[in-house]
């Protein structure tokens, strides 16, 4: 039986070996037929094929057997791409889907691969096996052919004399299995200046040289004898590496009095020797050499496979645009404790902080202040950075969501009829992971709404001129320490007025009430729960699952995040959300009333102001305040909390305007205190929800602060004061 | 049997006071046993959660036993202290009047609570008979489950 850990190891390859199926097939749908796309599916499936074989998970290997026969089909020009393939081969992904969720469920075994096993036979001509070899061969035949054409420094045969180099089992495994991993097996021939003296060094450093680019797993004539300098200024070998074949060349030719390099690739299953014109003279014995397996090349072959793992190494050095990265697998948990132990470092950074203004005030400028100064300034620099890093640590890039996307993006169009083009930026963007793992589903309903409600029918959109495609894209970018995902689509938008007539219908809310609405106020009526779109009837199985708008917005407010989003009827909608690079750590705005620390995330602080006391108005009993031309309603905390306290009474008061998307409110404050980082407490599960407050936060002195929940105060504050701001004005 | 050997290992119990009454917790659950600190009142917490403290980093709330036992008025003195428990799910810091000392009590010194007393009140475990003292044993998961506590408000209100 295989360990837990292994048996991760393998789900989590497999998952990944899905995803880059499933992406290149979406591409080859796409008409974007390259090589690398049906290498990339081929060598994926390949893989699958293997490792679920060791696994014993026999139907797997099967299908992708057989996927991976096809793509040889394929990759051979033999099977064209046409879109009942594409379709067989979605469905193919299908069952593997469904083979991976019996493996990592609960251990049925339902899932028939039989009638996807048939059409992929019937597509590819029920021949992908028998013609295996010949296949390979000729298309390793042409590959010659083509590089020998195009090489320029290819001599004729009868000036240069060629040495043979026959690819035995283990040379070939070797190669096979470094195509796998997405390396490059080359032949090279080079050879030495006749009037070179010492042909041993000129080998010596041709292997040095040579190894920079890879592994070099055979030579003819073998290692021994070039090092004894016992050979005829030609040496032939096979080198494993991942770059390109110029390079290696170029390697080679670098090396003084070396005259002349052939280079070609060598594909796995090729049995062909690497040249076909022979050397007459030589040939015969170094055959005979390479063949005898005990013979220190043949050796040397079987060494070159276990070295394949460090060849990774020193091939990322010189490629750094291919390099692979080490990692190690970490529990997310440790992850969450490491976090929490670096908070715990930047709220005793804090501490330190303070302490030293203290001791300087106390004892003045002299060397034990220096030093204390000194210490916590390093103290300071190392957490900055342990919590950055640590802070990247934790960091994924969005397309770990967004790769899920195409594929139903696809899937969904087609079971509406609609025809879309769909478009993904900034895959790269990077998360924390407990952000992405919450994306996802308020991502789908957005998309899942753009296609079903927004992008129109073809023929209705070629009546409105406009493309017949409709467009929708999926962008992740950097804005300040933000993240913004926008989903954007050009379908027909959204009328306000229609909500409204809907929201009166449902009852959701008064005809009197939306008389006194603004299309702003309306346009937010999406967010109310139990709306939907959709007209009555009409709630296709894509949609009305019961994931409202409302529940979007929860989401993502319960990650920090904002959703907004702008509409124009007949140009389309783009809804933009607005993530934080990481929950744990926020800036925020530190102020004091009523004796008590409490904090505003940085967020939504919009600025601070210092009013006096006439610059207050009423408005209908309640507070507001101008502010460049704006009213804004005011509220004070000891009103928000039920406090006694709110016991400045100056002439000036100090106001923290804060906001969250349209709606501002200004706060009253007694001092403030400054900006700070802090880390976000959770008041625990005890006191749960508490409004007003979004958590907790430990200061320096060791006192807990209130972090204020912005979000629920503006929201509040701003449906009743809407009412009394459009009566003020 | 030598299972009831076991059984009757002895009991450690930290004794306190609330309300000019001896109260016995499980040592097993008291995580530290600290002088009041500088609490942090949280808006529309029930009267009885005075606020949050900091221990070591985790915000923790602060029940007022006093108040929950409805016993109303606090008087805070240097013997006040706050015993941080630690209960299935979360985390307490209890006020109490005074803390004693750690007994050992055997487990056949706890009687069971009387019927009439411990009907609505099930985080009574038990009665410990010491000498002249009486001693109440308090089952600290159901005191502080949230379904009791609501419970003990609804009584509170009522009274």
């Amino acid at each position: 039986m295989f360990s837990d850990a292994e048996i991760a190891i393998f789900q989590e390859e497999l998952e990944e070996k899905l995803q880059i199926i499933n992406d290149n097939i979406l591409l080859l749908e796409q008409q974007q037929v390259t090589p690398e796309v049906i290498q990339e599916i081929f060598r994926a499936a390949h893989t699958i094929k293997g490792s679920s074989a060791i696994m014993g998970y026999d139907k797997m290997t099967e299908l992708t057997h057989q996927i991976e026969s096809l793509f040889d089909e394929i990759r051979n020009n033999r099977l064209e791409i046409t879109g009942e393939l594409v379709d067989v081969l979605f469905e193919a992904m299908d069952t593997l889907t469904a083979l991976k969720e019996e493996i990592i469920g609960d251990g049925t075994n339902n899932t028939d691969i039989a009638p996807v096993l048939a059409k992929i036979k019937q597509t590819g001509h029920g021949n992908c096996d028998a013609n295996n070899d010949t296949a390979d061969n000729q298309a390793a035949a042409g590959a010659m052919h083509s590089s020998r054409a195009s090489g320029p420094d290819c001599r004729p045969a009868d000036k240069t004399p060629r040495l043979n180099l026959e690819i035995d089992e283990a040379t070939e495994d070797v190669i096979r299995e470094a195509e796998i991993r997405g390396y490059f097996a080359y032949g090279l021939q080079i050879s030495i200046e006749p009037d070179c003296q010492m042909k041993e060094v000129r080998a010596f450093l041709l292997f040095e040289t040579l190894e920079q680019a890879g592994e070099i797993v055979r030579t003819n004539p073998p290692a021994e004898e070039l090092q004894a300098g016992r050979f005829d200024n030609n040496i032939a070998m096979i080198i494993i590496s991942q770059s390109d074949m110029d390079q290696v060349k170029n390697l080679a030719l670098s090396i003084a009095e070396i005259k002349d390099v052939y280079i070609k690739l060598i594909e796995a299953n090729n049995k062909m020797p690497l040249e076909e014109y022979h050397n007459g003279e030589s040939a015969p014995e170094q055959l005979y050499a390479l063949k005898q397996s005990d013979s220190p090349v043949g050796n040397q072959a079987v060494q070159g496979a276990s070295l394949l793992k460090n060849l990774s190494d020193k091939t990322a050095k010189d490629k750094p645009e291919k390099k692979t990265i080490k990692t190690v697998r970490v529990d997310v948990e440790k992850l969450d404790v490491l976090m929490n132990l670096v908070g715990e470092l930047v709220i005793d950074r804090t501490r330190l902080e303070r302490f030293v203004d203290v001791f300087e005030s106390h004892h003045g400028a002299d060397e034990l202040v220096d030093d204390i100064l000194e210490i916590s300034n390093h103290l300071g620099q190392v957490t900055t950075d342990l919590q950055d890093e640590i802070m990247k640590a934790r960091m994924l890039p969005v397309a770990q969501v967004f790769n899920r996307f195409p594929r139903m993006v696809r899937d969904i169009a087609h079971k509406l009829g609609k025809d879309i083009e769909f478009i993904i930026d900034g895959k790269e963007t990077e998360l924390d992971r407990n952000v992405i793992e919450v994306i996802g589903d308020p991502l789908i309903h957005l998309l899942r709404n753009s296609i079903d409600h927004g992008i129109e029918d073809p023929q209705e959109r070629q009546r409105l001129g406009k493309p017949a495609r409709g467009l929708l894209q999926l962008k992740a970018s950097y804005v300040e320490s933000h993240i913004v995902i926008t989903v954007k689509d050009d379908g027909r938008g959204i009328d306000a007025q229609k909500l409204k007539d809907k929201a009166i219908r449902r009852g959701l809310i008064s005809e009197e009430q939306s008389q006194r609405m603004g299309d702003r106020e309306a346009l937010d009526l999406i967010f109310l729960s139990g709306f939907s779109t959709v007209e009555e009837g009409n709630v296709s199985d894509i949609s009305g699952r019961g994931v409202g708008m409302d529940i979007v917005r929860t989401q993502i407010e319960n990650i920090n995040g904002t959703v907004e989003y702008q509409t124009t009827p007949g140009q389309g909608t783009r809804f933009s959300i607005k993530l934080p690079l990481t929950l744990a750590i926020i800036r925020a705005l530190m102020v004091e009333h009523g004796g008590m620390t409490y904090a505003f995330p940085l967020t939504y602080v919009v600025e601070t102001l210092n009013l006096s006391r006439s610059d207050i108005k009423n408005v209908r009993h309640s507070e507001v305040i101008v502010v460049r031309g704006q009213v804004h309603p005011l509220k004070r905390l000891e009103d928000i909390f039920c406090l006694e306290t709110g016991s400045n009474d100056g002439r000036k008061v100090y106001v923290v305007i804060v906001g969250s998307a349209d709606r501002k409110l200004g706060l009253v404050v007694d001092k403030l205190i400054g900006e700070q980082e802090i880390v976000i407490k959770s008041l625990g599960s005890y006191l749960g929800q508490v409004e007003g407050l979004s958590g907790a936060a430990i200061l320096g002195d060791g006192k807990v602060s209130l972090i204020v929940d912005v979000r629920s105060l503006v929201r509040s504050a701003g449906s009743e004061e809407a009412f009394a701001y459009a009566a003020a004005n | 049997m030598a299972a009831e050997t076991s059984v009757t290992t002895d009991l450690q119990i930290v004794v306190f006071s609330v309300s000019d009454q001896f109260w016995g917790i499980d040592i097993a659950s008291v995580y530290e046993i600290i002088r009041l600190e500088k609490i942090t009142p949280i808006p529309q917490a029930p009267a009885y959660v005075e606020g949050v403290i900091n221990i070591r980093g985790q915000v923790v709330p602060a029940v007022n036993l006093n108040v929950l036992f409805s016993a109303g008025a606090l008087e805070r003195t240097d013997n006040s202290r706050m015993i941080v428990v630690e209960t299935e799910h979360n985390k307490f810091a209890l006020i109490v009047d005074a803390v004693y000392e750690v007994r050992k009590i055997s487990p056949d010194m706890i009687k069971p609570a009387p019927a009439a007393i411990s009907q609505n009140q099930q985080y009574l475990q038990g009665i410990i008979l010491d000498g002249e003292k009486l001693i109440v044993l308090v089952n600290l998961n159901k005191l502080m489950s949230k379904r009791d506590m609501r419970e003990l408000k609804d009584m509170e209100q009522l009274a």
